[in-house]
Protein backbone atom coordinates (compact mmCIF):
# COMPACT_ATOMS: atom_id res chain seq x y z
CA UNK A 1 0.00 0.00 0.00
CA UNK A 2 1.41 3.36 -1.02
CA UNK A 3 -0.13 5.37 1.76
CA UNK A 4 2.47 8.17 1.60
CA UNK A 5 1.35 9.06 -1.88
CA UNK A 6 -2.31 8.98 -0.87
CA UNK A 7 -1.66 11.34 2.01
CA UNK A 8 -0.31 14.03 -0.30
CA UNK A 9 -3.29 13.63 -2.57
CA UNK A 10 -6.37 15.75 -2.23
CA UNK A 11 -10.05 15.02 -2.33
CA UNK A 12 -12.96 17.27 -3.30
CA UNK A 13 -15.90 17.65 -0.92
CA UNK A 14 -19.13 19.22 -2.11
CA UNK A 15 -21.60 20.61 0.42
CA UNK A 16 -25.33 20.81 -0.20
CA UNK A 17 -25.11 24.50 -1.03
CA UNK A 18 -22.67 23.45 -3.81
CA UNK A 19 -19.67 24.97 -2.08
CA UNK A 20 -16.64 22.80 -2.86
CA UNK A 21 -13.49 22.23 -0.85
CA UNK A 22 -10.23 20.74 -2.06
CA UNK A 23 -8.84 19.00 0.99
CA UNK A 24 -5.71 16.93 1.67
CA UNK A 25 -6.73 13.33 2.22
CA UNK A 26 -5.18 13.19 5.66
CA UNK A 27 -7.38 16.14 6.71
CA UNK A 28 -10.49 14.53 5.22
CA UNK A 29 -9.67 11.28 7.01
CA UNK A 30 -10.36 12.96 10.37
CA UNK A 31 -13.98 12.28 9.50
CA UNK A 32 -14.80 8.58 9.81
CA UNK A 33 -17.68 9.05 7.38
CA UNK A 34 -15.58 10.71 4.66
CA UNK A 35 -12.77 8.25 5.30
CA UNK A 36 -15.15 5.36 4.61
CA UNK A 37 -16.55 7.11 1.55
CA UNK A 38 -13.04 7.65 0.16
CA UNK A 39 -12.44 3.92 0.42
CA UNK A 40 -15.71 3.04 -1.26
CA UNK A 41 -15.60 5.63 -4.05
CA UNK A 42 -12.87 5.00 -6.61
CA UNK A 43 -10.28 7.73 -7.22
CA UNK A 44 -11.16 10.23 -9.89
CA UNK A 45 -14.91 9.76 -9.65
CA UNK A 46 -15.45 13.39 -8.73
CA UNK A 47 -16.46 15.27 -5.62
CA UNK A 48 -17.71 13.52 -2.49
CA UNK A 49 -21.17 14.86 -1.69
CA UNK A 50 -21.73 16.02 1.89
CA UNK A 51 -25.47 16.53 1.95
CA UNK A 52 -26.07 17.54 5.53
CA UNK A 53 -23.51 20.31 5.99
CA UNK A 54 -23.50 23.81 4.52
CA UNK A 55 -20.35 25.46 3.21
CA UNK A 56 -19.87 27.92 6.05
CA UNK A 57 -20.00 25.16 8.66
CA UNK A 58 -17.79 22.85 6.58
CA UNK A 59 -15.16 25.57 6.44
CA UNK A 60 -15.09 25.65 10.23
CA UNK A 61 -15.03 21.85 10.45
CA UNK A 62 -12.09 21.74 8.06
CA UNK A 63 -10.24 24.34 10.12
CA UNK A 64 -10.46 21.90 13.03
CA UNK A 65 -9.45 18.88 10.96
CA UNK A 66 -6.48 20.74 9.46
CA UNK A 67 -5.24 21.79 12.89
CA UNK A 68 -5.35 18.19 14.10
CA UNK A 69 -4.35 16.57 10.79
CA UNK A 70 -1.10 15.25 12.23
CA UNK A 71 -2.43 14.42 15.69
CA UNK A 72 -3.46 10.89 16.47
CA UNK A 73 -6.94 10.75 17.96
CA UNK A 74 -6.63 10.02 21.64
CA UNK A 75 -9.54 9.29 23.86
CA UNK A 76 -9.65 11.73 26.74
CA UNK A 77 -10.90 10.26 29.97
CA UNK A 78 -14.66 10.41 30.02
CA UNK A 79 -14.90 11.16 26.31
CA UNK A 80 -15.59 7.57 25.54
CA UNK A 81 -19.22 6.70 25.04
CA UNK A 82 -18.77 3.15 26.24
CA UNK A 83 -21.67 2.26 28.46
CA UNK A 84 -19.33 1.01 31.14
CA UNK A 85 -17.62 4.30 31.70
CA UNK A 86 -18.40 6.56 34.57
CA UNK A 87 -19.83 9.72 33.01
CA UNK A 88 -17.41 12.60 32.70
CA UNK A 89 -18.07 15.17 35.40
CA UNK A 90 -15.31 17.65 34.68
CA UNK A 91 -15.15 20.00 31.73
CA UNK A 92 -11.63 20.54 30.50
CA UNK A 93 -11.00 22.37 27.20
CA UNK A 94 -7.57 23.00 25.63
CA UNK A 95 -6.65 26.64 24.79
CA UNK A 96 -6.65 26.24 20.98
CA UNK A 97 -9.95 24.37 21.18
CA UNK A 98 -11.49 27.07 23.37
CA UNK A 99 -10.57 29.76 20.84
CA UNK A 100 -11.77 27.65 17.93
CA UNK A 101 -15.14 26.90 19.53
CA UNK A 102 -15.77 30.53 20.54
CA UNK A 103 -18.58 30.97 17.99
CA UNK A 104 -22.22 32.02 18.17
CA UNK A 105 -24.75 29.52 19.43
CA UNK A 106 -26.21 28.86 15.99
CA UNK A 107 -22.79 27.92 14.57
CA UNK A 108 -22.05 25.85 17.67
CA UNK A 109 -25.20 23.77 17.21
CA UNK A 110 -24.51 23.33 13.51
CA UNK A 111 -20.93 22.27 14.26
CA UNK A 112 -22.26 19.71 16.73
CA UNK A 113 -24.59 18.23 14.15
CA UNK A 114 -21.89 18.27 11.46
CA UNK A 115 -19.39 16.55 13.77
CA UNK A 116 -22.02 13.96 14.65
CA UNK A 117 -22.94 13.34 11.00
CA UNK A 118 -19.33 13.30 9.77
CA UNK A 119 -18.23 11.19 12.74
CA UNK A 120 -15.46 13.47 14.02
CA UNK A 121 -15.57 12.39 17.61
CA UNK A 122 -13.06 14.84 19.15
CA UNK A 123 -14.94 17.77 17.60
CA UNK A 124 -18.26 16.35 18.75
CA UNK A 125 -16.88 16.02 22.27
CA UNK A 126 -15.50 19.55 22.18
CA UNK A 127 -18.89 20.91 21.14
CA UNK A 128 -20.69 18.90 23.83
CA UNK A 129 -18.29 20.06 26.54
CA UNK A 130 -18.76 23.64 25.39
CA UNK A 131 -22.54 23.47 25.60
CA UNK A 132 -22.27 21.64 28.95
CA UNK A 133 -20.12 24.44 30.35
CA UNK A 134 -22.84 26.90 29.32
CA UNK A 135 -25.41 24.88 31.28
CA UNK A 136 -23.33 24.00 34.31
CA UNK A 137 -24.08 25.75 37.59
CA UNK A 138 -27.11 27.65 36.23
CA UNK A 139 -30.62 27.73 37.61
CA UNK A 140 -33.44 26.50 35.36
CA UNK A 141 -34.58 30.13 34.92
CA UNK A 142 -31.10 31.24 33.81
CA UNK A 143 -30.91 28.38 31.33
CA UNK A 144 -34.31 29.23 29.85
CA UNK A 145 -33.27 32.84 29.42
CA UNK A 146 -29.89 32.07 27.88
CA UNK A 147 -31.18 29.53 25.36
CA UNK A 148 -34.59 31.07 24.80
CA UNK A 149 -36.48 28.01 26.05
CA UNK A 150 -40.12 28.48 27.06
CA UNK A 151 -41.16 26.82 30.30
CA UNK A 152 -43.81 24.37 29.10
CA UNK A 153 -44.41 22.64 32.45
CA UNK A 154 -47.70 23.15 34.23
CA UNK A 155 -47.34 24.25 37.82
CA UNK A 156 -48.46 20.83 39.04
CA UNK A 157 -45.94 19.05 36.81
CA UNK A 158 -43.12 21.23 38.01
CA UNK A 159 -44.06 20.69 41.62
CA UNK A 160 -44.27 16.92 41.09
CA UNK A 161 -40.80 16.84 39.49
CA UNK A 162 -39.32 18.92 42.30
CA UNK A 163 -40.85 16.57 44.85
CA UNK A 164 -39.50 13.44 43.15
CA UNK A 165 -36.04 14.90 42.69
CA UNK A 166 -35.40 16.69 45.97
CA UNK A 167 -32.41 14.44 46.59
CA UNK A 168 -30.68 15.75 43.47
CA UNK A 169 -30.19 19.27 44.82
CA UNK A 170 -26.80 20.20 46.24
CA UNK A 171 -26.94 21.03 49.91
CA UNK B 1 -31.89 25.85 13.92
CA UNK B 2 -30.88 27.82 16.91
CA UNK B 3 -32.94 26.12 19.61
CA UNK B 4 -30.90 23.86 21.84
CA UNK B 5 -33.96 21.71 22.46
CA UNK B 6 -34.02 20.80 18.78
CA UNK B 7 -30.63 19.09 18.86
CA UNK B 8 -30.86 15.33 18.28
CA UNK B 9 -31.35 13.24 21.42
CA UNK B 10 -27.99 11.46 21.03
CA UNK B 11 -26.14 14.81 21.07
CA UNK B 12 -28.14 16.09 24.05
CA UNK B 13 -27.27 12.93 25.98
CA UNK B 14 -23.59 13.46 25.18
CA UNK B 15 -23.84 17.06 26.45
CA UNK B 16 -25.68 16.07 29.61
CA UNK B 17 -23.08 13.43 30.43
CA UNK B 18 -20.67 16.25 31.28
CA UNK B 19 -22.93 17.73 33.95
CA UNK B 20 -22.68 17.07 37.68
CA UNK B 21 -25.79 15.81 39.48
CA UNK B 22 -27.36 19.10 40.58
CA UNK B 23 -26.70 20.84 37.25
CA UNK B 24 -28.14 17.90 35.38
CA UNK B 25 -31.29 18.15 37.47
CA UNK B 26 -31.59 21.91 36.89
CA UNK B 27 -31.30 21.38 33.16
CA UNK B 28 -34.05 18.76 33.42
CA UNK B 29 -36.24 21.31 35.19
CA UNK B 30 -36.12 23.85 32.37
CA UNK B 31 -38.68 22.26 30.04
CA UNK B 32 -40.43 19.04 29.11
CA UNK B 33 -38.08 18.01 26.34
CA UNK B 34 -35.03 18.40 28.62
CA UNK B 35 -36.79 16.49 31.36
CA UNK B 36 -37.20 13.60 28.92
CA UNK B 37 -33.45 13.71 28.25
CA UNK B 38 -32.74 13.89 32.00
CA UNK B 39 -34.63 10.62 32.45
CA UNK B 40 -32.79 8.76 29.67
CA UNK B 41 -31.47 5.47 31.09
CA UNK B 42 -28.10 5.95 29.39
CA UNK B 43 -27.41 8.94 31.67
CA UNK B 44 -27.88 6.68 34.69
CA UNK B 45 -25.73 3.63 33.96
CA UNK B 46 -23.07 4.50 36.54
CA UNK B 47 -24.45 6.17 39.64
CA UNK B 48 -22.21 7.43 42.41
CA UNK B 49 -24.53 8.52 45.19
CA UNK B 50 -21.97 8.47 48.00
CA UNK B 51 -22.20 12.27 48.39
CA UNK B 52 -25.95 12.01 48.92
CA UNK B 53 -25.56 9.91 52.07
CA UNK B 54 -28.81 9.43 53.95
CA UNK B 55 -30.78 11.36 51.36
CA UNK B 56 -30.90 8.05 49.51
CA UNK B 57 -34.11 6.42 50.71
CA UNK B 58 -36.39 3.69 49.41
CA UNK B 59 -38.22 6.25 47.27
CA UNK B 60 -35.01 7.46 45.69
CA UNK B 61 -33.86 3.91 44.89
CA UNK B 62 -37.27 3.20 43.39
CA UNK B 63 -36.91 6.35 41.26
CA UNK B 64 -33.55 4.98 40.09
CA UNK B 65 -35.00 1.55 39.22
CA UNK B 66 -37.76 3.17 37.18
CA UNK B 67 -35.43 5.60 35.42
CA UNK B 68 -32.65 3.17 34.52
CA UNK B 69 -35.05 0.56 33.11
CA UNK B 70 -32.57 -2.23 33.62
CA UNK B 71 -29.56 -0.31 32.30
CA UNK B 72 -27.87 0.34 35.66
CA UNK B 73 -24.37 -1.11 35.72
CA UNK B 74 -22.57 0.50 38.63
CA UNK B 75 -23.91 1.88 41.90
CA UNK B 76 -22.14 3.43 44.90
CA UNK B 77 -23.98 4.21 48.13
CA UNK B 78 -22.70 5.43 51.47
CA UNK B 79 -24.34 5.96 54.86
CA UNK B 80 -27.96 5.50 53.87
CA UNK B 81 -29.35 3.53 56.84
CA UNK B 82 -32.99 4.06 55.91
CA UNK B 83 -32.89 1.93 52.80
CA UNK B 84 -34.78 -1.31 53.44
CA UNK B 85 -34.08 -4.77 52.10
CA UNK B 86 -37.25 -4.50 50.01
CA UNK B 87 -35.88 -1.48 48.15
CA UNK B 88 -32.49 -3.16 47.61
CA UNK B 89 -34.23 -6.27 46.30
CA UNK B 90 -36.45 -4.29 43.90
CA UNK B 91 -33.39 -2.50 42.61
CA UNK B 92 -31.43 -5.73 42.07
CA UNK B 93 -34.42 -7.39 40.43
CA UNK B 94 -34.83 -4.44 38.09
CA UNK B 95 -31.11 -4.20 37.27
CA UNK B 96 -30.00 -7.40 35.54
CA UNK B 97 -26.86 -5.63 34.25
CA UNK B 98 -25.69 -4.32 37.61
CA UNK B 99 -22.19 -5.72 37.97
CA UNK B 100 -20.70 -3.25 40.44
CA UNK B 101 -22.45 -2.61 43.74
CA UNK B 102 -20.83 -0.74 46.62
CA UNK B 103 -22.42 0.05 49.98
CA UNK B 104 -20.43 1.74 52.70
CA UNK B 105 -21.32 2.92 56.17
CA UNK B 106 -22.77 1.78 59.45
CA UNK B 107 -26.28 0.73 60.28
CA UNK B 108 -27.26 -0.64 56.92
CA UNK B 109 -29.93 -2.85 58.39
CA UNK B 110 -31.48 -3.30 54.97
CA UNK B 111 -28.37 -4.94 53.60
CA UNK B 112 -28.03 -7.90 56.00
CA UNK B 113 -31.78 -8.38 55.73
CA UNK B 114 -31.43 -8.50 51.95
CA UNK B 115 -28.74 -11.16 52.16
CA UNK B 116 -30.73 -13.23 54.62
CA UNK B 117 -34.11 -12.87 53.02
CA UNK B 118 -33.95 -14.22 49.49
CA UNK B 119 -32.73 -17.22 47.56
CA UNK B 120 -32.34 -15.39 44.28
CA UNK B 121 -28.90 -15.13 42.68
CA UNK B 122 -27.70 -11.83 41.20
CA UNK B 123 -25.25 -11.46 38.34
CA UNK B 124 -23.22 -8.85 40.21
CA UNK B 125 -19.45 -9.38 39.88
CA UNK B 126 -18.11 -6.62 42.09
CA UNK B 127 -19.45 -6.12 45.60
CA UNK B 128 -18.18 -3.78 48.30
CA UNK B 129 -19.60 -3.85 51.81
CA UNK B 130 -17.85 -1.61 54.30
CA UNK B 131 -18.63 -1.05 57.97
CA UNK B 132 -21.89 -2.96 57.84
CA UNK B 133 -22.16 -3.75 61.53
CA UNK B 134 -25.42 -5.57 60.95
CA UNK B 135 -23.68 -8.25 58.89
CA UNK B 136 -23.45 -11.55 60.78
CA UNK B 137 -22.69 -15.13 59.83
CA UNK B 138 -26.19 -15.67 58.50
CA UNK B 139 -26.01 -12.65 56.20
CA UNK B 140 -22.58 -13.72 54.96
CA UNK B 141 -24.01 -17.14 54.10
CA UNK B 142 -26.80 -15.44 52.20
CA UNK B 143 -24.36 -13.14 50.42
CA UNK B 144 -22.31 -16.07 49.15
CA UNK B 145 -25.43 -17.81 47.86
CA UNK B 146 -26.83 -14.72 46.18
CA UNK B 147 -23.63 -13.55 44.54
CA UNK B 148 -21.97 -16.83 43.48
CA UNK B 149 -20.10 -15.30 40.54
CA UNK B 150 -18.30 -12.52 42.41
CA UNK B 151 -14.90 -11.62 41.01
CA UNK B 152 -14.28 -8.80 43.46
CA UNK B 153 -15.38 -8.71 47.07
CA UNK B 154 -14.58 -6.11 49.69
CA UNK B 155 -15.93 -7.02 53.10
CA UNK B 156 -14.28 -4.50 55.36
CA UNK B 157 -14.79 -4.00 59.08
CA UNK B 158 -17.87 -6.18 59.42
CA UNK B 159 -16.98 -7.20 62.93
CA UNK B 160 -20.11 -9.14 63.74
CA UNK B 161 -19.14 -11.86 61.28
CA UNK B 162 -17.63 -14.75 63.26
CA UNK B 163 -16.85 -17.18 60.47
CA UNK B 164 -15.60 -16.31 57.00
CA UNK B 165 -15.06 -19.83 55.73
CA UNK B 166 -18.12 -19.77 53.42
CA UNK B 167 -16.17 -17.39 51.20
CA UNK B 168 -14.23 -20.41 49.99
CA UNK B 169 -17.11 -21.21 47.65
CA UNK B 170 -16.58 -17.96 45.70
CA UNK B 171 -14.12 -19.65 43.38
CA UNK B 172 -14.24 -16.90 40.74
CA UNK B 173 -12.75 -14.31 43.08
CA UNK B 174 -9.86 -12.35 41.63
CA UNK B 175 -9.77 -9.64 44.24
CA UNK B 176 -10.58 -9.98 47.95
CA UNK B 177 -10.35 -7.41 50.73
CA UNK B 178 -11.16 -8.59 54.25
CA UNK B 179 -9.42 -5.76 56.08
CA UNK B 180 -10.21 -4.97 59.66
CA UNK B 181 -11.87 -8.26 60.49
CA UNK B 182 -11.02 -10.91 63.05
CA UNK B 183 -10.79 -13.56 60.35
CA UNK B 184 -8.90 -16.65 61.55
CA UNK B 185 -5.80 -18.06 59.86
CA UNK B 186 -7.32 -21.52 59.35
CA UNK B 187 -10.28 -19.97 57.55
CA UNK B 188 -8.09 -17.83 55.34
CA UNK B 189 -6.00 -20.87 54.43
CA UNK B 190 -9.08 -22.72 53.22
CA UNK B 191 -10.35 -19.69 51.27
CA UNK B 192 -6.98 -19.16 49.59
CA UNK B 193 -6.65 -22.84 48.65
CA UNK B 194 -10.05 -22.84 46.96
CA UNK B 195 -9.96 -19.40 45.33
CA UNK B 196 -6.76 -19.79 43.36
CA UNK B 197 -7.62 -17.04 40.85
CA UNK B 198 -6.99 -14.33 43.41
CA UNK B 199 -4.65 -11.66 42.10
CA UNK B 200 -5.33 -8.94 44.62
CA UNK B 201 -5.51 -9.75 48.34
CA UNK B 202 -5.86 -7.15 51.08
CA UNK B 203 -5.84 -8.28 54.72
CA UNK B 204 -4.84 -5.11 56.56
CA UNK B 205 -5.52 -5.16 60.31
CA UNK B 206 -6.47 -8.84 60.33
CA UNK B 207 -4.80 -9.20 63.69
CA UNK B 208 -5.20 -13.01 63.88
CA UNK B 209 -3.28 -13.58 60.67
CA UNK B 210 -0.19 -15.79 61.08
CA UNK B 211 2.72 -17.02 58.98
CA UNK B 212 0.71 -20.01 57.79
CA UNK B 213 -1.49 -17.70 55.70
CA UNK B 214 1.45 -16.18 53.85
CA UNK B 215 2.77 -19.69 53.25
CA UNK B 216 -0.59 -20.77 51.81
CA UNK B 217 -0.62 -17.66 49.61
CA UNK B 218 2.84 -18.48 48.30
CA UNK B 219 1.84 -22.06 47.57
CA UNK B 220 -1.61 -21.48 46.05
CA UNK B 221 -1.77 -18.04 44.45
CA UNK B 222 0.76 -18.14 41.60
CA UNK B 223 -1.02 -15.24 39.87
CA UNK B 224 -0.86 -12.90 42.87
CA UNK B 225 -0.04 -9.29 41.93
CA UNK B 226 -0.99 -7.29 44.99
CA UNK B 227 -0.69 -8.30 48.64
CA UNK B 228 -1.36 -6.01 51.56
CA UNK B 229 -1.01 -7.24 55.16
CA UNK B 230 -0.38 -3.95 56.95
CA UNK B 231 -0.55 -4.24 60.75
CA UNK B 232 -0.64 -8.05 60.68
CA UNK B 233 2.01 -8.06 63.36
CA UNK B 234 2.45 -11.84 63.68
CA UNK B 235 4.01 -12.22 60.24
CA UNK B 236 7.74 -13.01 60.13
CA UNK B 237 10.59 -13.42 57.64
CA UNK B 238 10.00 -17.18 57.58
CA UNK B 239 6.81 -16.92 55.53
CA UNK B 240 7.54 -13.71 53.63
CA UNK B 241 10.66 -15.35 52.12
CA UNK B 242 8.36 -17.86 50.42
CA UNK B 243 6.65 -15.13 48.39
CA UNK B 244 9.41 -15.67 45.82
CA UNK B 245 6.98 -18.29 44.48
CA UNK B 246 4.70 -15.50 43.23
CA UNK B 247 6.68 -14.20 40.24
CA UNK B 248 4.01 -11.66 39.24
CA UNK B 249 3.93 -9.91 42.61
CA UNK B 250 4.09 -6.14 41.98
CA UNK B 251 2.86 -4.66 45.24
CA UNK B 252 3.55 -5.68 48.82
CA UNK B 253 2.50 -3.79 51.94
CA UNK B 254 3.91 -4.83 55.32
CA UNK B 255 3.52 -1.73 57.42
CA UNK B 256 4.17 -2.41 61.12
CA UNK B 257 5.07 -6.06 60.45
CA UNK B 258 8.17 -5.50 62.57
CA UNK B 259 9.41 -9.08 62.40
CA UNK B 260 10.02 -8.69 58.68
CA UNK B 261 13.41 -7.23 57.76
CA UNK B 262 14.49 -5.00 54.89
CA UNK B 263 16.89 -7.58 53.43
CA UNK B 264 14.03 -10.06 53.00
CA UNK B 265 12.01 -7.38 51.23
CA UNK B 266 15.03 -6.74 49.01
CA UNK B 267 15.27 -10.46 48.21
CA UNK B 268 11.56 -10.64 47.27
CA UNK B 269 12.01 -7.61 45.01
CA UNK B 270 14.85 -9.42 43.21
CA UNK B 271 12.86 -12.65 42.86
CA UNK B 272 9.52 -11.18 41.74
CA UNK B 273 8.13 -8.33 39.63
CA UNK B 274 7.90 -6.14 42.74
CA UNK B 275 7.63 -2.43 41.89
CA UNK B 276 6.36 -0.92 45.10
CA UNK B 277 6.35 -1.84 48.77
CA UNK B 278 5.22 -0.37 52.03
CA UNK B 279 7.98 -1.29 54.48
CA UNK B 280 7.53 -2.41 58.10
CA UNK B 281 8.73 1.04 59.14
CA UNK B 282 5.97 2.66 57.12
CA UNK B 283 8.13 3.95 54.28
CA UNK B 284 7.48 3.52 50.56
CA UNK B 285 10.05 1.66 48.46
CA UNK B 286 10.09 1.61 44.67
CA UNK B 287 11.98 -0.62 42.26
CA UNK B 288 12.47 0.13 38.60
Amino acid sequence: MDSTKNDTDTVVLRCYDNKEFVVPRKVARKSVLISNMMEDIPDGSGAIPIHNVRGLVMEKVLEYCTHYADTEVQEDEGDSDEEFDVPARTIDIKPWDAKFIDVDVEMLFELLQAANFLEIKPLLNLGCKTVASMLKGRTPEEIRKQFNIPNDFTEEEEEQIRKENQWAEDR
Amino acid sequence: MSLITELPLEILIRIFRHLPRASLYHVGLTCRSFYRVYKQPSLWTCVDWRPLGSRVTDDVLTWLSCTTQGQLRQLWLKDCPEVTSTAYRLLLEGSPRLTYFSVKGRHHFGLPALFEGTRTTWPCLHLEVVNATGMGDQSLNGLVQQFPNLQHLDLIHCHNIRSFQVLASLIHLESLDLSHNGVKSEELNIIIQRCSNIKVLVLDLCYRLEDSVIETIAAHLPQLRHLSVNYCVNITNVSVLQLDRCPGLEFLALRSCHDVTEDVLEYIASATALKQAHTPLGKWRFWA
